[in-house]
């Protein structure tokens, strides 16, 4: 009897192991993801102030997605870059995606779209207004920071143009790693942010082990 | 044809057909034509670029309805 239940356990050990295994599979984390408490030093340092007017934006003012050589644009590559698995190169025809703000599993990459962690719209009010269209071409496809990740075509639309203080990932457990890629994508860009937003994100920060 | 606009302030965003949920200050337009059919988009104030408001073929039986749709429109949307 004791054999049997201890049998049992370990057996439920290793599911539950399995299982954790299986769910994240944490391919689909952007690069440049800061610590904890480097991203702390870094919502720290941020410029506070309130935002700058939308005049004279639209989205052709950040040329996306650029072209990557090999038959493949920023999304092809961010597609392939957060897959499980994937067939079909440039296009991605099919494969295995982890969208981390909803935590739901998507096969057909038409059902998936490129977020910019910080909305275009978002960085045209935070300072990007003045850059060059060149320097705004490469915020809209910046693959070396944590800017762009594969996520369900509804959680985007959902978000939009909204900053923390009035959109976050329904997945809670999500909220640690988008407080720190909206903080070190701003860090890295020089972009400002206002007091709700900041409060907003430490709060998010704070849900972080590490 | 006649055309209407309003700005107004939407914290918490409106859903558009091309780029999703937009926020902060915002500008409607309506444009009802002589035959009663009412188109509606909507931009953020000085913004070079328009977009939709979900939904379509909405038709006025009645064009002096155009003042209070437009207006209950805008108030709707209005979220401070």
């Amino acid at each position: 009897m004791l054999k049997k239940s201890l049998l049992f356990i370990f057996a439920l050990v290793l599911f539950f192991t399995c299982y954790h295994l299986d769910v994240p599979t944490a391919s689909a984390f952007p690069p440049g993801t800061p610590s904890k408490s480097a991203a702390q030093s870094q919502l720290d340092s941020l410029t506070v102030e309130s935002e700058g007017s939308m005049s004279g934006y639209s989205r052709e003012e950040f040329p996306h997605w650029e072209y990557q050589g090999d038959g493949c644009d920023t999304r092809q590559l961010v597609l392939q870059r957060d897959a499980d698995y994937y067939s079909g190169e440039c296009p991605v025809t099919s494969g295995k995606w982890y969208s981390y703000y909803d935590g739901v599993i998507v096969n057909d990459p038409s059902d998936l779209d490129i977020d910019h962690v910080v909305p275009l719209a978002e960085a045209w009010r935070s300072g990007a207004s003045s850059w060059s269209t060149d320097k705004r071409e490469d915020f809209a496809n910046d693959l070396n920071g944590p800017q762009l990740i594969a996520v369900t075509y509804s959680t985007n639309r959902s978000k939009g143009d909204q900053d923390p203080s009035t959109w976050q990932p329904p997945r809670y457990s999500s909220h640690c790693g988008y407080a720190k890629w909206w903080i070190n994508t701003k860090y890295s860009w020089d972009l400002s942010l206002q007091s709700s937003e900041k409060s907003a994100l430490q709060t998010m920060l704070d849900t972080c082990q590490y | 044809m006649e055309e209407k606009s309003t700005t107004f302030t939407a914290t918490h965003g409106v859903m558009t057909t091309e780029v999703g949920v937009i926020s902060g200050e915002l500008e409607l337009r309506t444009i009802c034509d002589d035959q009663g059919t009412l188109k509606l988009s909507i931009t953020y104030v000085g913004a070079k670029e328009w977009y939709t408001l979900p939904g379509e073929d909405y038709r006025l039986h009645d064009l002096r309805d155009h003042e209070v749709i437009h207006r209950m429109l805008a108030t709707v949307l209005e979220r401070p």
